[in-house]
């Protein structure tokens, strides 16, 4: 196992759970149960305040429809995940989450922006850089969380606007966000653990690149996260992981 | 609204059709995955009434259930959900079962004011499921599709299966 490796929940306690990935319950329990910290989606809404939600539109998942930077928090607010049975936990705030983490230092937080706008133009990723920059100073997590995203020139424009935060591209092939990761001096490579092996995790960490894994949504993933030797585990079965590592 | 009185319609005849011919009380204890006790739950089922020459009976039963044990700090304090309902069987071994559910929920949640809270709501539970039950006293088993109207207005497709002992 990495001796630096850090252990953190997908959504909070992970897809499968009862509990909702992104709401308040899920991602206070992971931290409580012993994970060294979270994985959480974050998007901007029409009024820019950040919202932590998964998906591109708010229905099927809340009892709310539309997307997240068409509306408002006002509107926003009123959502609620429609699992599981009889619970109504609410779509959330990010300000409000990071205000009701207690020891936030402590703890890592991988940020994966969520940019569904179909044909974003310069100004709007500007936009998203600029608004991510300022929310993570504010928030005072500049050196305890990292961005992840698959948009090639917001993460250019947040590593402009502030070369402290940790960028990570999101990958479907190792060796091309490889190359982009070392020209643009980000800190690593977020892919799923199926196109992982020990030796990709090697090669990364040669060239000086971190490697966050996600997709482990078994024990046998857990297993082989841990074997690879990556940076940052970004599990879904948080139980396993930290029975399985003493934490 | 509607479903709650098309529900009464079709129970509340066989009050009035059947005739009572043998005051019968039989208690049966089971386990119910899924259902309207959310993820699991443990219930008692009481037969108060058997028509016998109809081959129908009336049960009451109360059950309590819960989707999680521990709360977002980890510690044990479980959603508490309890339901309750009237259930009409109709059948020898094999039973066709026509109810209707009455829950209460109590979830564990999260405020940033006041951090944990629980909140209460009610919903209200259909069934139409089979039953298996050879001896009066005995193994029972049983399917129920057990459609929800969640919160009193979101109507929600679940189904439950169960296995007990009566006696």
């Amino acid at each position: 196992m990495n001796p630096d490796c850090k252990i953190l929940g997908h959504g909070g306690m992970g897809i499968a759970h009862t509990l909702p990935i992104n709401t308040f319950e899920s991602i206070l329990k992971c931290l409580n149960m012993g994970a060294e910290g979270v994985e959480i989606d974050i998007q901007l809404s029409k009024d820019s305040v950040w919202i932590i939600f998964h998906d591109s539109d708010m229905s099927p998942a809340t009892n709310l429809s539309g997307s997240i930077f068409n509306n408002n928090w006002q509107q926003i607010k009123g959502a609620y995940y429609m699992n599981p049975l009889y619970a109504q936990y609410p779509v959330i705030h990010a300000d409000e989450l990071f205000h009701s983490i207690v020891n936030k230092e402590n703890y890592i937080f991988s940020l994966d922006l969520k940019n569904y706008q179909m044909n974003p133009d310069s100004n709007y990723t500007d936009l998203l850089a600029r608004k991510y920059t300022e929310w993570v100073i504010k928030q005072d997590i500049v050196f305890n969380s990292y961005l992840t995203s698959s948009d090639l020139n917001l993460l250019m424009k947040v590593k402009s606007l502030n070369p402290d935060i940790e960028t990570f591209i999101y990958s479907s092939d190792f060796q091309k966000s490889k190359q982009e990761a070392l020209v643009q001096n980000f800190e690593g490579i977020s892919i799923h653990i199926n196109s992982l092996n020990q030796d990709l995790v090697k090669e990364a960490h040669q060239s000086g690149l971190k490697i966050a894994a996600f997709g482990i949504n078994s024990g046998q993933s857990n297993i082989d996260a841990i074997e690879y030797g990556v940076d940052y585990i970004e599990t879904d079965q948080l139980q396993h992981i930290l029975q399985i590592t003493n934490n | 609204m509607k479903i709650r009185y098309i529900l009464i319609l079709l129970i509340y005849p066989i009050f009035i059709i059947a005739q009572k011919d043998k005051h019968v009380i039989k208690h049966s204890i089971y386990l119910e995955a899924l259902g309207t006790g959310g993820y699991g739950s443990i219930n008692y089922d009481c037969t108060f009434l058997k028509f016998k020459k109809h081959k129908i009976y009336l049960s009451g039963r109360i059950g309590t259930g819960t989707n999680n044990f521990t709360d977002f700090e980890n510690k044990f304090n479980p959603d508490l959900i309890f339901t309750s309902g009237l259930y009409a069987f109709y059948g020898k071994n094999h039973h066709v079962e026509l109810g209707i559910n009455f829950i209460m929920s109590l979830i564990v949640q999260y405020n940033p004011s006041v951090r944990s809270y629980r909140k209460l709501n009610s919903h209200l539970g259909f069934s139409i499921g089979y039953r298996y039950q050879k001896h009066p006293k005995g193994l029972i088993t049983g399917i129920r599709y057990t459609p929800i109207l969640e919160f009193n207005t979101h109507f929600r497709h679940w189904a439950a299966a169960y296995i007990g002992y009566c006696f």
